[in-house]
């Protein structure tokens, strides 16, 4: 019988960087667009930066080559990346060690909107350690959209379906990240739907959640491998004057898996399988914190009466016949 | 030959024109349901905050999007980007020159809509007195020149201000009433909020509710209310010069019966009186022609397409629309 | 005795109108070949009202109209019979002279003449007169009429029509017209009545029109004698009646164009006829022209074309947008002198020289109609810039000028010949 367990954990990627690197065996292994903190390979256009939005309009404007970070230091050399590119088609990733830091970079050309989608990037490392076998994946979904391409895929349904690749031994899905123009739609309050496959397939799963604040939970995925939370909201800023509407709060889904299977991986003899995944995302704070229905229609119907009466009162002034001529009393 | 231009000339062009508002109307809102996209350049309301039912998308959004960049940048593949938007919205205005108002537009439609409602219903339109016309017409190049300069002051610091902030993105949009009356259409009303999130955000959420309250009120007093003040129309007329279709006057057939002058919905006086200019087509024609079918004259107003006739004013035209006009009143 | 007096006045100046109207018609019918068998009933149109005295096509309620400002629509809509009461006989110019010097307008003269003696075929069923604010001796006539006792109703029309508060003084102008209209009645003016009222007028220009149409050709169709007989029943026919012989009167035309019938050859002097209006039975100097050999291919009067040119068209068919509509109509085209900039009389006249192939025009100024006196000058230049011979007359309803007008006319004509001859060979050669 196998024995499976999965443990889904969630880190908040932004926090997790400003920790001093503390990569060892087990830790989970997560990519992200932003090299970990103390390292200054970030070749990415940082606008409005200083305002806390952070690159939020990043994924809008496309670049030819996309660099992506890993949190660790410890890769084996056998360490391999895996990209699957928006069409369906795989692409190559060129696994990198420079300035202390593991990036993966790819190319995302051509540059014309036919590779306008999401890119699936994966690091999958291997080791063999006291007679366990530890897999660990990194997976990322990075958007390769520019406006100006004209959201030709709109209504492309197999560009936009998250897709999965079967060589990854384990692999969450994330639905419902996007929209129809590769934009992310994830709010605070969303219920955040995804699943777990182990080789292709799904597994049922247990889900534990964490968020900015250290709060933590733990759910189930159904026999379809499927599990959902609802993204509480995490961002509190002291003054409303500090807040922004763009904020953007990243997180991290790891899955564990542990099953006894033995077997040799370079030369060393294993009776247990340890598989750990990752899949960052971010979410933003709920739009209905920020705006208000009442107001807006209030203001509007507050204007089109007054606009109503102002041409009522004119109308019935106007049908007395005298009109004033005033003239200008200085001299 | 003969006999179909004399078909085409004693049609009824306002019929057409609704048949063609509606079929555009269709294809704006829900073309994208079909998977119709004529692109993001569309010299027309086509409002990018309708989503993805939309057939295309108004040339303001992607050019206040691509404004926001620093200006060195212009130089560069951004701004070869930049110009290429720029030139196919030139290209797409020039084959319709400003008929994409009177045929095309889905807020000017929505304002005819208001307009026959209003007819209906027996109450009178309002009109501007020509001075105010003439100072109200102004309006709409101060709006471009704004949403320009807005545009590009997120990417580039004035100085003794520095650079603005990122919720000034798409100002004309914020505060334009296509981006909260057009989405209704598709059953979508997250447009219809005031953001708390920035007193940027604040103001210009704000101040766009309460255009959208007059826009409605106006649009039911007074004749494509909304289309005077109209940015798209100011970048419009730079280029209507280089329109195809273009429409024409012969001063000296013109008789300044007014009729012309009377039945427009811009309240165009320009149209009567200047018997001098050729080419007619003032800042706010919508090329809607129905000066044209007003016009008794033969020949004195005509509509030509790269220099071919396309509809012309006629006497026995004008005769058969008005006797058809007084069937349908009574 | 005083009554005795009068109606012996109205007997004697019924029967020489009657024969000066008479007269008139014969010169009319009888001086010219090849009348259109269709203008019988425009001959008998004016026998009856001016010679019987009878108005035709029967009506209940007139409302008498002085100069074309007079929105006839508005009329028509309110149930009654628009009819001009500009008089055009020398009868009623004598008998009117003692309301204005002797110098003044034969046409004011004559009709507060033939209002004053109160025989006119409508009398009894005239319940007001509407007279425009046009020239100074409509407006003087105006309160003239009052005092004769008639129910008058003074129209104000602005001296200038370019100008915005101009326009908007005449369309609230217009506007309290159709109200008192309403009252005068006791009929409401609606927006069904109104737009069949603008209907009715509107097809009556279509149909005039089209007749203009067909003088444009090269034919020579019909004398211009007849047009103004034309038009001169429109001043009180009813007017679907008046429409309908027009159109047969068209047909008619139209055949003749189709079998090139026509009333003079091909190098007849084309005529363009302008200034005070020839009204029945004054029609003392275009028989001139005509007897001349001349053929007046078009005119540019209040009389005529004028008066039936400019339709009406409306955007919403309501009340709001309809009597403005009306109300521009009757304004912003007009090209009477009487406004103070008139550069749209030289326009018009100027592309009607064009358009009808006019070899001369004539310019009447009747003596004392100070407005078309004084606008001569500017529309002489305009013409002598333009290659348009013109030649002016000052005459009024008298018929002892004649001898002298015609003399005058002949030369004119004579050289308008000499000119197109001259061309004709220089295009020859």
């Amino acid at each position: 019988m196998r024995f499976i367990t999965i443990v889904i954990v969630l880190f908040l990627a932004v926090e997790a960087y400003s920790l001093p690197s503390q990569a060892k065996f087990g830790e989970a292994m997560f990519l992200s667009e932003n090299p970990p903190a103390g390292h200054s390979g970030g070749l990415k256009e940082h606008k409005g930066g200083q305002r806390g939005g952070g690159g939020d309009h990043s994924e809008h404007r496309a670049t030819p080559v996309k660099t992506v970070y890993l949190n660790i230091h410890d890769l084996s050399d056998s360490a391999k990346a895996y990209v699957l590119r928006p069409d369906g088609s795989i692409g190559e990733g060129r696994l990198s060690h420079a300035e202390g830091a593991w990036s993966v970079t790819f190319d995302t050309k051509p540059m014309d909107g036919s590779m306008d989608g999401i890119f699936n990037v994966y690091v999958v490392d291997k080791q063999a350690l006291d007679r366990t076998l530890l897999i660990r994946v990194a997976k990322m979904n990075a958007i390769n959209h520019s406006c100006g391409w004209g959201h030709k895929h709109k209504f492309d349904k197999e560009r936009q379906r998250p897709k999965h690749l079967d060589a990854i031994p384990l692999e969450i899905i994330g639905h419902d990240q996007w929209n129809s123009y590769f934009h992310t739609q994830t709010m605070s309050g969303d219920n955040f739907v995804f699943s777990v496959l182990h080789d292709g397939r799904p597994v049922k799963a247990a889900v534990r959640v964490r968020t900015q604040s250290g709060w933590m939970k733990m759910l189930k995925t159904d026999d379809d491998g499927k599990g959902s939370l609802q993204l509480i909201r995490d961002y509190y800023p002291d003054k409303w004057n500090d807040f922004t509407a763009r904020k953007r709060s990243g997180f991290v889904i790891t899955a564990e898996y542990e099953a006894d299977e033995e077997g040799v991986y370079e030369g060393k003899r294993y009776d247990r399988i340890k598989l750990i995944t990752t899949l960052p995302w971010k979410y933003q704070p709920q739009r209905s914190e920020y705006t208000s229905y009442a107001y807006g229609l209030g203001i509007t119907a507050a204007f089109a009466i007054a606009g109503g009466l102002a041409v009522y009162i004119y109308r019935e002034r106007r049908k007395r016949p005298y009109r004033e001529v005033e003239f200008n009393e200085k001299n | 030959m003969r006999k179909i231009r004399e078909l085409v000339y004693s049609a009824d062009i306002n019929r057409f024109r609704l048949y063609s508002q509606v079929v555009a109307f269709g294809l704006l809102m829900y073309g994208g349901y079909l998977a119709i996209d004529l692109g993001a350049n569309l010299p027309t309301f086509a409002c990018a905050f309708v989503g993805d039912g939309r057939g295309g998308t108004c040339y303001l959004y992607p050019l206040q999007h691509q404004l926001n960049m620093p200006l060195a940048q212009f130089i560069g593949g951004r701004g070869v980007a930049f110009l290429t938007g720029l030139i196919t919205f030139v290209l797409f205005f020039m084959l319709f020159n400003k008929a994409w108002c009177g045929f095309a537009c889905p807020l000017g439609t929505i304002q005819d809509w208001t307009t026959k409602l209003r007819s209906r219903l027996g109450i009178r339109y309002s009109a501007y007195s020509e001075r105010t016309f003439h100072g109200l017409i102004k309006i709409k190049y101060v709006l471009l020149v704004l949403l320009i300069l807005l545009s590009l002051g997120m990417s580039n610091a004035v100085p003794g201000i520095g650079k603005l902030s990122e919720d000034f993105m798409t100002p004309y949009c914020m505060i334009c009433p296509g981006r909260t009356v057009l989405p209704l259409f598709n059953g979508d009303i997250k447009q219809l909020v005031v953001d708390f999130s920035s007193k940027t955000k604040l103001t210009l959420t704000a101040l766009g509710m309460a255009v959208t309250g007059t826009f409605f009120v106006g649009a039911f007093a007074k004749k494509r209310f909304f289309c005077l003040f109209c940015p798209m129309s100011a970048l419009q007329y730079i280029f209507s010069k280089a329109g195809l279709l273009r429409l024409i006057k012969d001063g000296s057939k013109c008789t300044k019966c007014g009729n012309c002058s009377r039945v427009c919905d811009m309240g165009i006086r320009e149209i009567a009186d200047d018997v001098v200019s050729k080419n007619i087509l003032q800042d706010d024609c919508m090329m809607c022609f129905k000066c044209v079918a007003a016009c008794p004259e033969e020949k004195c107003l005509d509509v030509r397409f790269l220099g071919l006739p396309v509809f012309s004013s006629t006497e026995q035209g004008f005769f058969k629309r008005m006797e058809g006009k007084v069937k349908d009143e009574n | 005795m005083k009554i005795e007096r009068v109606e012996r006045i109205k007997k004697t100046t019924a029967v020489h109108l009657a024969m000066e109207a008479k007269e008139a018609l014969k010169k009319i019918t009888e001086d010219f070949p090849d009348n259109p068998d269709t203008m019988g009933y425009f001959y008998s149109l004016l026998h009856k009202f001016y010679i019987q005295g009878e108005m035709p096509n029967d009506c209940s309620e007139v409302i008498g109209t002085m100069c074309i400002q007079v929105p006839e629509e508005l009329i028509y809509a309110s149930g009654a019979r628009p009819v001009r009461i500009c008089s055009g006989s020398y009868v009623y110019d004598q008998t009117g002279a003692e309301f204005m010097h002797a110098k003044s307008c034969s046409l004011v003269k004559a009709t507060l003449g033939m209002l004053n003696i109160k025989n006119m075929p409508f009398k009894d069923s005239l319940s007001a007169i509407v007279v425009a604010t046009t020239c100074d001796q409509k407006k003087k006539a105006a309160s003239m009429l009052e005092d004769i006792g008639y129910k008058t109703y003074v129209l104000e029309m602005p001296s200038i029509k370019d100008s915005e508060e101009a326009r908007v003084y005449w369309q609230s102008s217009v506007k309290n017209f159709a109200a008192a209209l309403e009252d005068m009645s006791g009929n409401r003016i609606t927006k069904k009545g109104l737009s069949e009222a603008v209907m009715k007028a509107n097809r009556a220009r279509a149909e005039f029109r089209r007749f203009n149409n067909l003088r444009k050709g090269a034919h020579n169709l019909i004398y211009g004698k007849d047009a103004f007989v034309v038009a001169n029943g429109y001043f009180f026919d009813k007017i679907e009646h008046w429409t309908d012989a027009l159109a047969k009167l068209n047909a008619e035309l139209e055949q003749r164009e189709a079998k090139g019938v026509c009333v003079a050859n091909k190098h007849a002097p084309r005529i363009l006829f302008t200034g005070s209006p020839a009204i029945f039975p004054n029609l003392k100097l275009p028989l001139l022209i005509e007897q001349s050999g001349g053929v007046i291919v078009a005119d540019e009067m209040c009389s005529s074309s004028r008066l039936l040119y400019d339709p009406i068209s409306f955007d919403e068919g309501n009340l709001y947008d309809m009597i403005p509509a009306v109300a521009d109509r009757y304004l912003k085209p007009c090209t009477c002198p009487c406004f103070v900039k008139n550069d749209d009389r030289k326009r018009k006249l100027k592309e009607m020289a064009k358009e009808f192939g006019v070899d001369g025009v004539v310019y009447q100024a009747f003596s004392g109609c100070n407005p078309y006196e004084m606008e001569h000058k500017a529309i002489a230049k305009m013409l002598e810039t333009e290659g348009v011979p013109m030649l002016y007359i000052e005459t009024d309803y008298s018929p002892e000028d004649t001898g002298q007008l015609s003399t005058r006319v002949e030369a004119f004509m004579e050289s308008i010949k000499n000119r197109k001859r001259s061309k004709l060979q220089r295009g020859i050669s």
